[in-house]
């Protein structure tokens, strides 16, 4: 007998619909499995055989067994073909109607006991099977609902799915996850802005960059607030839109990170991988999957990147095609996949190997290393930061003072009304305005303009560096309600891009 | 005493070490053999030089002033120390003296005093006319000198020291001192480390490049740099221009045979040098404890006069200056300051008295100085970026702190920063104002 059963796997952030064709027949008893496997989908044949068994249903132990999982020419990988697997084997040994299976898809992993286990990459699964009904592990089901309302049905156990196929029993389909924004929007677990001691300057420039979601480095010794500072952005930046919401969900998805309850993110994403890591897992790729990276991960968030300077530098140069294009692209030699990856990049570093140098005569580096740590960091990469600032530890008398600081609520509702005149503008935020439309959007007295002449003739201002002092100049003078951009917006602007070297200057 | 008992002296009779060793012919002869202009003694103590673990408490119990150090090379090289010698300085063991003796025995003579006379490097000893040495109490045996010796012949002579971690305005105000001293006829005096050293003698180029060499000359105002590794290994590298100027200019000193490696021992040695050359020592800016601070301790030994540029008290480069001065040391505001000083003590400069200063202060002292064109555009400023202005020339200041000292809004700091910034007042760097660097 033949079965067939539609199903899929991830590759990158997408899914790629896969049918499971089953061939039972009489013949020397022998199990097949074609169709381009990799090892762990491979195994499937142990971990289905012995859910059969113990399901209390029959293994055809007398026939010759052949799977063939089309298209031939794709890839396989991972454990989610476990429960098609399964099925198809069960229709074609005629435990199952063949008419049955056929009109459902099913994904899911299978444990020895029968029990339907998550798959990583569930929402983009189910997102490239077409059937009218798509069977799911009872976990992540919800998320999968977010994807295919109405068409996702959850189950714990083989048992059950064989139960509901043959008629047995009932079962509705998952409720998709309530959309809107329940009880206060901000996200629990970030921190409050009003925390924050004294800092003014940081303060502004974390609210310009929210406000325009500019990228914004800070330097400064360690104990001066730039990671405290930095994992409060997300919490005054406005909540996902439904589009983001469904990518950044998908690419959460199939990196495997787990999903807030309701199975939908609507928050930006913060991402603060630790600066040991490698560039596989910063910008994605590597198993046949083609792992979504940390840049992905923080697709419509925010990417910090704490010690900046720890990084590789080879990392760190990975990071420019995506901050100009907002996707990256992973070429191997068999295929290529693009993830989304539109982040807003943070950063933190030292001002120096010690960490005193921004305190005038403090550092204790030898030049050559100070030379060897700013050497990491390649011009053109400090180039695509918006905003330059170097933090200190606020005082004493800033840190027991009792007066409120303003908090991420207030600042939030600015944010907001930034992002909402960009919509209006047509754009999703003031830094996605193209240099060729600048002249437009943000226009600039004449003053302003001969202010960037100057810079530009001095040395401080390069071309790229130039269209960004714009765009922030932008979100400057949305902030305080202005439609020109005038000189005083251009001069606070350029004074928020002062280079994160350090105070010392040794040379002679 | 155990120790000196275990050390291989020769013989009972004192002076049997040396007729052996004469006998035998010894370096003596090696040097006879040699075409060299350098006194025999000269090159004896240079031989002893080379050994890496001699410094200058073990060069001066081994050395002496004439002839009779050769036997004192003879009898390291065989082991047998002449008897006379006596007690040895702490640390000093057998093993060790006949460690000596090895390196001795396996250095090249020849090629040693050739490189150094190809070098054209003077051998300097208390023989030398200009010897500056004779009341010290740690004297060096010898030193090597490249460039004009009659540098020596100069007084008053200023050392200009201070910390290689400098900020942008310690490194101003050495560059101003060095410059404005060089140009009164004062010969200044630095180690040539980077930072307060590096600046000091730029300063001092600065003052000489405003007039004709043999004015210098006349005034006695050459430069004079002491290093802590051999002539030829410049360290730090990137001070390589600095070092060729002082050369050329002036006097470069140090008490290690070219090729020796600059060891962490030879700096504060360095430092009892130029303490022990200078009429006045100069701390410009200090860490509280900092090399310069061997300088000043060493200058204090000698009773030399040690005067301190007064600093930020939020300058942590500052700090070692600043408790000098709470300690009792004169302030230094400006090059006349230390005029006096000298004057009082009886070293009048020579340039002073022959209007020199007048001529180099009209050409280019005003630019080393804050900049007679940078004060008037200052001086027209508003009130708040005069404010900017101000902090950023007395050491500099964040802009948090701007903020909360000014009460002005954020952005209406930024702005005048960056007009400062872009008119060359001022630097930002890290969001901290700084006093502009000198074009």
């Amino acid at each position: 007998m033949f079965a067939s059963v539609a199903s899929g796997v991830v590759e990158g952030v997408e899914g790629n619909p896969v049918s499971v064709e089953v061939h039972v027949s009489r013949g020397l008893p022998s199990y097949n499995l074609v169709g381009m496997p990799d090892a762990a989908c491979r195994e499937s044949r142990d971990r289905v055989r012995a859910a059969i068994l113990s399901s209390g249903f029959r293994w055809p132990s007398e026939s010759r067994v052949t799977i063939n999982l089309a298209p031939a020419g794709l890839r396989k990988h991972g454990s989610c073909l476990d429960l098609p697997i399964a099925l198809g084997i069960l229709a074609a040994s005629e435990q199952l109607r063949v008419g049955d299976v056929a009109r459902v898809g099913a994904v899911g992993e299978l444990g020895l006991d029968g029990s339907l286990r998550a798959i990583t990459g569930l929402v983009c699964v189910v997102g490239a099977v077409s059937t009218e009904g798509i069977i799911v592990p009872t976990v992540g089901s919800e998320e999968a609902a977010a994807v295919r309302p109405g068409a996702v049905y959850a189950f714990a156990t083989l048992a059950d799915v064989v139960a509901w196929l043959r008629g047995q029993a009932g079962v509705e389909p998952v409720a998709p996850p309530q959309h809107g924004l329940a009880d206060g929007w901000r996200r629990k677990g970030v921190g409050d802005l009003a925390d924050v001691r004294g800092q003014p300057l940081a303060r502004w420039a974390l609210e310009i960059a929210a406000a325009g979601g500019h990228h914004l480095l800070m330097s400064g010794p360690p104990g001066s607030g730039k990671t405290m500072l930095a994992s409060r952005l997300v919490g005054v930046l406005p909540p996902l839109d439904a589009e983001d919401a469904r990518t950044v969900t998908r690419i959460h998805s199939a990196a495997g990170i787990s999903l807030p309850p309701g199975g939908v993110v609507r928050h930006p994403p913060l991402r603060s991988p630790h600066h040991g890591l490698s560039l596989v897992a910063l910008v994605g790729g590597g198993t046949a999957a083609m792992r979504p990276g940390e840049i992905s991960c923080a697709h419509a968030g925010v990417l910090f990147l704490d010690e900046l300077g720890e990084f590789s530098p080879v990392g760190l140069d990975a990071l420019r095609q995506p901050l100009e294009e907002g996707v990256i692209r992973i070429a191997r030699a068999s295929r290529s996949v693009s993830m989304p990856a539109r982040f807003q990049l943070v950063a933190a570093m030292n001002p120096c190997p010690c960490g005193e140098g921004a305190q005038p005569g403090a550092c204790r580096c030898s030049d050559a290393a100070r030379a060897r740590y700013s050497r990491r960091l390649s011009g053109p990469l400090l180039d695509r930061f918006d905003l330059r600032i170097g933090v200190q530890p606020p005082s004493v008398e800033t840190l027991l003072d009792a007066t409120k600081e303003e908090s991420s609520a207030a600042v939030a509702a600015r944010v907001g009304g930034v992002r909402k005149l960009a919509r209006e503008r047509g754009f999703r935020s003031n830094a996605e305005v193209p240099s060729n439309r600048l002249d437009e959007v943000a226009p600039l007295t004449s003053k302003a303009r001969s202010a960037l002449r100057a810079a530009l003739v001095d040395d401080r201002l390069t071309g790229r560096g130039l269209t960004r002092v714009r765009r922030v100049a932008r979100t400057v003078a949305d902030l305080s309600g202005e439609e020109l951009v005038d000189v005083e917006t251009i001069s606070a602007v350029l004074a928020m891009r002062s280079f994160p070297a350090h105070a010392l200057a040794v040379s002679s | 005493m155990t120790k000196q008992t275990m050390l291989p002296f020769s013989g009972s009779d004192p002076s049997s070490g040396r007729e052996a060793a004469r006998s035998t012919g010894g370096v003596r002869a090696e040097i006879e053999a040699l075409d060299t202009s350098y006194e025999r003694g000269a090159v004896g103590a240079l031989m002893l030089a080379t050994i890496e673990q001699l410094g200058p408490s073990r060069l001066r119990w081994l050395g002496s002033n004439d002839e009779s150090i050769l036997d004192v090379v003879d009898g390291v090289r065989s082991g047998h120390l002449p008897l006379d010698l006596g007690p040895p300085p702490v640390g000093v063991t057998g093993a060790g003296v006949k460690e000596w003796g090895a390196q001795l025995r396996a250095l090249d003579i020849a090629n040693l005093v050739a490189r150094h006379q190809d070098a054209g490097v003077e051998l300097l000893m208390a023989s030398h006319p200009l010897w500056p040495f004779h009341d010290d109490p740690e004297p060096p045996l010898m030193l090597m000198g490249f460039g004009r010796t009659s540098a020596l012949a100069q007084r008053p002579r200023v050392a200009i020291v201070g910390t290689r971690t400098c900020t942008a305005h310690g490194q101003r105000v050495a560059r101003m001192l060095g410059a404005d001293l060089t140009a009164a006829g004062v010969s200044v005096i630095s180690g040539l480390a980077t930072g307060v050293d590096a600046a000091a003698h730029q300063g001092a180029f600065d003052a000489i490049g405003g007039v004709a060499a043999s004015v210098v000359a006349e005034a006695g105002a050459l430069p004079i740099g002491v290093v802590a590794s051999g002539l030829d290994v410049i360290y730090p590298r990137r001070n390589a221009a600095v070092w060729a100027q002082v050369k050329e200019q002036g006097l470069l000193l140090s008490e290690a045979p070219l090729g020796m490696r600059p060891r962490r021992w030879r700096f504060p040695a360095r430092n009892r040098i130029v303490a022990a050359l200078a009429d006045v020592v100069v701390v410009v800016e200090s860490h509280v404890k900092g090399g310069s601070m061997h300088t000043v301790e060493a200058a204090m030994v000698r009773g030399k006069t040690v005067m301190a540029v007064p600093g930020s008290i939020l300058n942590e480069a500052a700090a070692g200056t600043n408790r000098l001065l709470r300690d009792g040391c004169a302030p230094v505001t400006e090059a006349q300051d230390v005029l006096d000083v000298l004057a009082a003590e009886g070293l009048e400069a020579v340039g002073n008295q022959n209007g020199g200063i007048q001529g180099v202060s009209g050409s280019k002292i005003t630019n080393v100085k804050a900049g007679s064109g940078r004060g008037d555009r200052a001086s027209s400023l508003d009130p708040l970026s005069a404010r900017i202005f101000r902090e950023a020339e007395g050491g500099g200041l964040h802009i948090d702190d701007l903020v909360a000292l000014l009460g002005a809004p954020i952005p209406e700091i930024l702005v005048a920063v960056e007009s400062l910034v872009g008119e060359g007042l001022i630097r930002l760097d890290g969001s901290t104002v700084l006093p502009a660097n000198r074009k």
